[in-house]
Parts: C-alpha cells; sequence; structure tokens
C-alpha cells in the first residue's frame, strides 16, 4: 500500500528562479502519488497566481488556493492543510528543493514502519546558484537536543490525523512555528523516525534563516517560547532563554527537590604532578568537589585499595570531616567490583561516580545533572571533561567508527557539528570518569560487570542502558578537568575487545545519537 | 533509693548496653549480608542481561552466517552447473573424436583398397600433363 503524501506549501513572494527549482523538483520526483497543496498569501508579485494557476491546470494533483488577504505563514499554512486528503503531510517552502528520492524514500519509511507519525530527515543548504553546503548529519529522535535547536527542521513529514489532533499550525510563533508544531507533535507519539538521507535542500537566499542564523531573530525568540510552553506542559520547571551567541535556545532545569547523591571515587591514593604541582589525585579531587559544589545534599564515598598510604586517607578526613565515608578495598584491581562495593554502601537515589583524577570547574555541576537525571527515561548523564590544558577530553561517547571519547583532543571553545558540543544531547554513552546514574537504573542492569576489570566498564553499563530503552544525557553546562594524560596510550587488552564486541558488536558503528566522527 | 536498689539499676544499665551492643552486632552483620546480596544480584543482573546481550549478537552472526550460507549454496549450485555444462561439452567432444577417428580409418581403408589404386594408376598421365600445363 502506497500511501497518498499530501505536500504543503503556504506561498508569499518567493524568489521565481527559486520556485521554478522547487517545481521542478516536486514533479521530477520517482515517488508519483503525491499530491501539492499549495495556498498564496496574497502575493504582490502578480506573476505568481499566474504560475499557480498554471500549475494546477497542468497537474490534477495539485491544488491551489489564492487568499484574499496577507495572514502570514501559519495562516497560509492551515488553510494549505485543509486542502490535504493524503495521510501524510510533507512540509515544503516555496523556495526550496526536495532529493529526487525524498518522496519515494519517505513512503518506503512508512511501508517499513506502518505505525509512523513523525518522520523528518538529513538536509543541506543550497545557494542561489545551486551550489550544496552545510550538510547536517543528524542524530536519531534525540529530545535532548531538539530542546536546544529545531534539528529536525526539513524534511518533515506528520500523520496528517495527528497534526490536526494538536491543532495544526498555532499563531504567536512566527519563525518557529514549525518548531512549536513538531514539539506538540513529538509529546503525543513516540512514534519517530529518522532517515539519515539528505533529502531536502534549504535555499539560502539573502535574509532567510538558512543563510544566516542571525537573520530572523524574532524567530529565536518564538522558538524559546515554544520550548517554554513545551516544558510547562510537561510540567519541568526550567529557565528558557535564547542565546544570540550560540543561535540555541538553553533550557536551565529548576530543581524543585535536592535528591541526595552518593559520589563514589575509587582510588589508590595516586600522586601526579597538576599544574606544575605534585598533588595526590583523590584529595584534591574531593577537596574540589566540597569546596566549589553548591549542591548541598551530597556524602562523598571514596573506595580505598589496601597498600594506600594512611596519610592519604587522613588527609581526605580533613578536608571533607562530614560527609566522607571510607571503603577499605582488600581484593585484587578490579574498577567494576569497586564501583558497585561504593554503591552498595550508600543509600542515595542518585550516585556520582567521580575518578580520583578530576577537578571540578562548575559549581553548579551536581545541578545540572540532576536537573537531566530526574527525568524517568534518563538513566545516566555526564558532564564535558577537558585536559589540564584546557582541551576536550570527553564530550560524550561515540561509536561511529570505533568506541572512543567524542571530542577528545580538540578545543573546548568549537561549537562542533551544528553546535553539538555547546548544547545538551542524548549521546549512546559517557565516560565512567564522572558519570551520574540512578541507583535504581543501576540496580536494574545489574551495576558495573566485573568482566570488565579496567576497561570499556562504562561503554558496557551505558550500552545495558540503551538496551532498555533508558537515555543517556551528556551535557557541556557541567564542566571539570579530567587529569589523564592527553599522551595515554590505548592501554586496552585485545581480550577486553573481544568481551565488548561479544556482547555489543551490533552497536558498535552504529551509533544513533552521533553519526559524524 | 538504697544501696541494694542502685546495684540493681547499674545492673540493668549494663545489661542494657550489652544487649544494645549485642543489637549492634547483629545490626551490623544483617548490613554486610545485604551488602553481598545486592552484589550478588548486581553481578546475577549483569550476567542475565549480559547473556541476553550475547544472545543477540550470535542471532546477528546466526543470520549473517545462514546468509552466507545461502550464498554459498547458489555458489555451489553455479558450480555443479558449470561441472555440468563442461562434462556435457567432453561428452559431445568424445563423440565427435570417435567420429573423426573412424572416419580417419574408413580414410586408411580407403587409401589401402585395390580400386583406389587402380585409380590412382589410371590417373598417372592426367597428372603428369596437369604438372606440365602449370
Amino acid at each position: 500500500m502506497t500511501p497518498l503524501l499530501s505536500i504543503v506549501t503556504p506561498v508569499y513572494d518567493p524568489p521565481r528562479y527559486a520556485f521554478e527549482k522547487c517545481i521542478e523538483t516536486v514533479f521530477a520526483q520517482e515517488f508519483k502519488d503525491w499530491e501539492w497543496c499549495l495556498v498564496d498569501d496574497c502575493s504582490t508579485a502578480p506573476w505568481v497566481k499566474t504560475r499557480l494557476n498554471e500549475l494546477q491546470a497542468l497537474d490534477q494533483r495539485v491544488k491551489v488556493y489564492l487568499r484574499s488577504e496577507n495572514g502570514g505563514i501559519v495562516a497560509a499554512s492551515n488553510d494549505a492543510i485543509s486542502l490535504t486528503t493524503g495521510e501524510f503531510i510533507v512540509l515544503l517552502d516555496n523556495d526550496d528543493e526536495l532529493h529526487l528520492d525524498a518522496l519515494e524514500e519517505v513512503a518506503t519509511c512508512i511501508n517499513a514502519n506502518p505505525i509512523v507519525d513523525y518522520i523528518y530527515s538529513d538536509e543541506d543548504k543550497i545557494t542561489e546558484d545551486g551550489e550544496h553546503f552545510d550538510e547536517f548529519v543528524k542524530p536519531d529522535w534525540s529530545p535532548e537536543r531538539f530542546l536546544a535547536q529545531n534539528y529536525c527542521s526539513h524534511l518533515s513529514v506528520m500523520r496528517t490525523s495527528l497534526l490536526n489532533e494538536v491543532g495544526r499550525f498555532r499563531n504567536g510563533f512566527d519563525g518557529a512555528q514549525d518548531y512549536d508544531l513538531f514539539l506538540r507533535i513529538t509529546e503525543q507519539t513516540k512514534n519517530i523516525v529518522h532517515i539519515p538521507k539528505v533529502l531536502y535542500h534549504w535555499r539560502a537566499v539573502p535574509g532567510s534563516t538558512a543563510s544566516a542564523n542571525n537573520a530572523k531573530l524574532y524567530a529565536y525568540t518564538a522558538a524559546a517560547k515554544a520550548v517554554d510552553e513545551h516544558l510547562k506542559r510537561r510540567r519541568i520547571t526550567a529557565e528558557v532563554k535564547f542565546d544570540p551567541a550560540l543561535s540555541l535556545v538553553t533550557v536551565n532545569r529548576q530543581l524543585t527537590e535536592h535528591p541526595k547523591v552518593s559520589i563514589i571515587i575509587p582510588t589508590c591514593g595516586t600522586r601526579k604532578s597538576i599544574f606544575g604541582v605534585d598533588t595526590c589525585l583523590v584529595v584534591n579531587a574531593v577537596e574540589s568537589v566540597e569546596r566549589r559544589s553548591t549542591y548541598a545534599n551530597f556524602e562523598i564515598i571514596v573506595v580505598v585499595d589496601k597498600g594506600t598510604p594512611p596519610q592519604v586517607v587522613a588527609d581526605l578526613k580533613a578536608v571533607c570531616p562530614n560527609r566522607l565515608k571510607i571503603i577499605d578495598y582488600d581484593k585484587p584491581f578490579n574498577f567494576s567490583d569497586k564501583c558497585n562495593i561504593g554503591v552498595v554502601n550508600s543509600d542515595a537515589p542518585l550516585i556520582l561516580f567521580l575518578n580520583d583524577d578530576t577537578e571540578i570547574i562548575s559549581p553548579d555541576w551536581i545541578e545540572t545533572m540532576v536537573g537531566h537525571i530526574i527525568e524517568e527515561d534518563v538513566a545516566m548523564v555526564g558532564p564535558m571533561l577537558l585536559f589540564e590544558d584546557g582541551r576536550i577530553q570527553s564530550a560524550g561517547h561515540s561509536n561511529t567508527h570505533s568506541l572512543h571519547n567524542f571530542c577528545t583532543g580538540l578545543s573546548s571553545n568549537i561549537f562542533g557539528h551544528f553546535r553539538m558540543l555547546k548544547l545538551a544531547r542524548e549521546v549512546s554513552g559517557v565516560t565512567g570518569a564522572c558519570a551520574l546514574i540512578k541507583r535504581d537504573a543501576y540496580f536494574e542492569v545489574g551495576g558495573m560487570s566485573e568482566i570488565y576489570p579496567l576497561a570499556f566498564n562504562d561503554c558496557d553499563i551505558a550500552f545495558k542502558f540503551l538496551e532498555l530503552g533508558y537515555r543517556i544525557i551528556w551535557t557541556p553546562n557541567a564542566r571539570l578537568f579530567h587529569f589523564e594524560s592527553a599522551t595515554r596510550p590505548a592501554n586496552v587488552k585485545p581480550s577486553e575487545v573481544k568481551l565488548l564486541m561479544s556482547r555489543w558488536g551490533r552497536k558498535i558503528n552504529n551509533d544513533q545519537y552521533c553519526k559524524v566522527h | 533509693m538504697d544501696d541494694n536498689q542502685a546495684v540493681a539499676a547499674d545492673l540493668s544499665k549494663i545489661e542494657l548496653q550489652a544487649e544494645l551492643l549485642l543489637s549492634r552486632n547483629k545490626l551490623q552483620v544483617a548490613e554486610e549480608k545485604i551488602m553481598h546480596l545486592e552484589l550478588a544480584l548486581l553481578q546475577s543482573r549483569d550476567f542475565s542481561i549480559g547473556t541476553a546481550a550475547e544472545m543477540g549478537e550470535m542471532r546477528v552472526e546466526h543470520n549473517t552466517i545462514i546468509e552466507k550460507l545461502k550464498d554459498a549454496n547458489t555458489h555451489i549450485k553455479n558450480h555443479l552447473a558449470h561441472i555440468k555444462r563442461l562434462e556435457e561439452a567432453m561428452a559431445d567432444l568424445h563423440r565427435s573424436n570417435a567420429l573423426q577417428r573412424g572416419q580417419a580409418a574408413e580414410l586408411v581403408r580407403v587409401y589401402n583398397s585395390a580400386s583406389w589404386k587402380i585409380g590412382r594408376f589410371v590417373m598417372i598421365p592426367v597428372r603428369i600433363l596437369r604438372k606440365i600445363s602449370s
């Protein structure tokens, strides 16, 4: 069964060459079972009406409605939706282009996922001269990222019945009316599919949102308003702002509760030169947590290896006299086991694993991470970790090509692919050097697997969470130093790789959230 | 309060303290047991999830092998058909060889026959004349 696809296009004084290209790409579609609903929003250029009438006469699949007065993009889009008879609506702007296979790909996707409600694809931009640039390699459905940017944008296809159910486009969101619509649609369904192919070419004409991110500032104000209302509907208390420097919506969740956090630090009391000073790592880490954290409700559990100098324990007690618990560990080294022992010695609903070679930068690091983990389906949250010299040590895990810390070694000032280093987003894992985990979820997946005594225990637990349908969030708004040597050799044994592959081989090089290297 | 009463109160206090200590010890033992059980629970759950994941991997591998097997079977079938075609071609060759051998024997027999020899003898003047004229 091929679905009827209704293309919806509000028209208002498009550049003529761009409109002709748009028409060309619709008529050149491989897939033929479509209808095109165009509504002219009282264009001032006389050729527009003539051309639309020509199109209607040319092909009976074209439906045209000419508005008698200019009502804006929302009114025109809603009028166009009223003309549709198809099961799915495809949004197309009057100066953009569809890839020739776009509708074919959408139809194939619908046939493969009959209950799908919302489909989006990758996209790129196109100059006036027809040159393609700025390909946006998007993640699979990533709701946290969607709060910061309308990354789904083009090409978007949605089930008509759901679109009508949520009330179509709304007034008051001009410039971000599609973002507002997508937010309301994605609140109602989990049947969202990403087609990882460029099916839409967004024309960068002067003054368009595609050509410059600051060309339509009013659009971003509307975007922040859309996100704010979305969060209110979800009963999430947050401060929502638009960051003009990043062209992103920033969501700062306000905690209504402050659940207890057990910070678990496994250590053997190693010393290292930090910023040129010989330092006991764990004492430095505990001191920075104690002194810099603004979150009040936490305890620190240090799991100490046998053989750790007694002076280290004494120093720990001195820097953190009130909320420190020391657990002795007298078994052969096993990082996972040490973590598990730390967990069973705590009673907090939230567990925060922290390496002893870390130091806090953001005072609100715990609040920021707790803000994400209180969402029901989030099991694990990780921060931005920086090397001593300020470069990125880990911006979450990526499984594209191989398992690695994303963007390791790059400057922490870079924005990343479509600003992905500046926004909180879903990831396939975060490094165990600093990871906040829900206690219940931790127990549900069996904690850290002791079959990985040294490497990959964090990857394994992340895969276990993903397998059970949990989300993992990485945030750049919590920042810590991780004094891992930037030139550390990959100390991974082939047996450990084999072990990981035996469990999760199919997930390697198939990262749903990070498809760029 | 007389002396006896004071001694009795002290004794009961000591007894209570001893009981408290005992309870605390029991509690500590119970807490340790709980911790061990929690660790065992973590291990069991990890094992079950890990095994399920390994099974998933094996299923993927199994499917890959089945696909490969299908390809191999197709390849073998094609190969067998090719062998059959070669065998048929060889049989044809053998048949035509046998035919050729029969024809060669027939030719030898013709050359050796008296009629062929008489014919050649009769034709000698004609052959000489042809050579001279050419």
